[in-house]
């Protein structure tokens, strides 16, 4: 890794941070735990498109921990790691297809999150009914993954690197 | 996709949005029997309890000996009444009582679940 990468990925980690402490500032939770717009996937998202899937794998690892220590709880880590994990795997795939757009790639993405964290979280409590959050989470995937696929784009367009 | 003023959706968009409308619409007829429900089970950590719903109960849950949850039965419905977590979401919740209706702490590993007759495995 040259300096100007890291140097470049050490800003969109400090980004993605300040937008994990913004999102803990505005609650925006409805009616179930875990509803949250996700707008760290907008970085994710912009590392996808411009650099590859090794790196984007290893910038969520990075930044889930990191967030998990400075904001929602090392115990939360695992939820989000699972996510994350899901999250990108999922949009690494999808882009591929010129079927969908910035923002199904985004919508898939912010999904696969919420049934990624879901699942660990059956596993670790021992308990199938969190599944029962599952049709909030994914309609709050679907609307949130338009909100942040949008944005990502838009940033994407104006910040040719 | 760059150098256009918006992004257009795709048709792979609308199926993946009108896939999750009919999934979500299929698991909600499924997962939700609109009956009353019989009893509670109050899973802790790994823990099950389980009452019966039609006596009025206050139920504290204790963790590492810290009162951390209370839980009320009232009027056949469930409730928390208070609870230690941050994010006081349980708290929120209004009460529950029809089948697979559920409240959650997370921060707590307290679940709060509201099942029938034949829900029930274990001698309590």
């Amino acid at each position: 890794m040259n300096t100007g990468k890291i140097a470049k990925t050490g800003m969109l980690l400090a980004i993605s941070l300040v937008l994990s402490y913004l999102e803990m500032l505005l609650p925006v939770t409805i009616a179930v735990p875990g509803v949250k717009i996700g707008l760290g996937n907008i970085i994710t998202m912009f590392l996808l498109y411009r650099t590859d899937l090794k790196s984007t794998f290893m910038f969520v690892c990075v930044r889930v921990v990191l967030a998990g220590i400075l904001f929602s709880g090392i115990s939360g880590i695992i939820y989000s790691l699972a996510g994350g994990m899901a999250c990108v795997l999922v949009m690494s795939v999808l882009k591929r297809f010129s079927f969908f757009s910035v923002l199904g790639v985004s919508m898939a993405g912010a999904i696969a999150h919420n049934v990624g964290q879901i699942v660990v979280a059956v596993i670790v409590m021992e308990n199938i009914h969190i599944a029962y959050y599952l049709p909030v989470l994914c309609i709050s995937g679907v609307i949130s993954g338009l909100l942040v696929g949008y944005l990502a784009f838009v940033i994407m367009k104006r910040y040719r690197d | 996709m760059k150098g256009e003023f918006a992004p257009h959706l795709k048709k792979g968009d609308f199926v993946i949005i009108i896939g999750v409308l009919v999934l979500v619409f299929v698991l909600l007829c499924f997962l939700y029997n609109k009956e009353n429900g019989a009893y509670v089970c109050i899973h802790v950590d790994k823990t099950k309890m389980i009452y019966p719903l039609d006596e009025d109960r206050k139920i504290p849950i204790s963790i590492q000996e810290k009162t951390t949850n209370v839980i009320v039965i009232k009027d056949k419905m469930a409730f928390m009444e208070t609870a230690d977590c941050p994010d006081q979401i349980c708290v929120k919740h209004r009460p529950i009582q029809k089948d697979n209706e559920m409240i959650t702490c997370l921060p707590n590993k307290v679940f709060v679940e509201i099942i029938s007759k034949d829900g029930i495995d274990v001698d309590n």
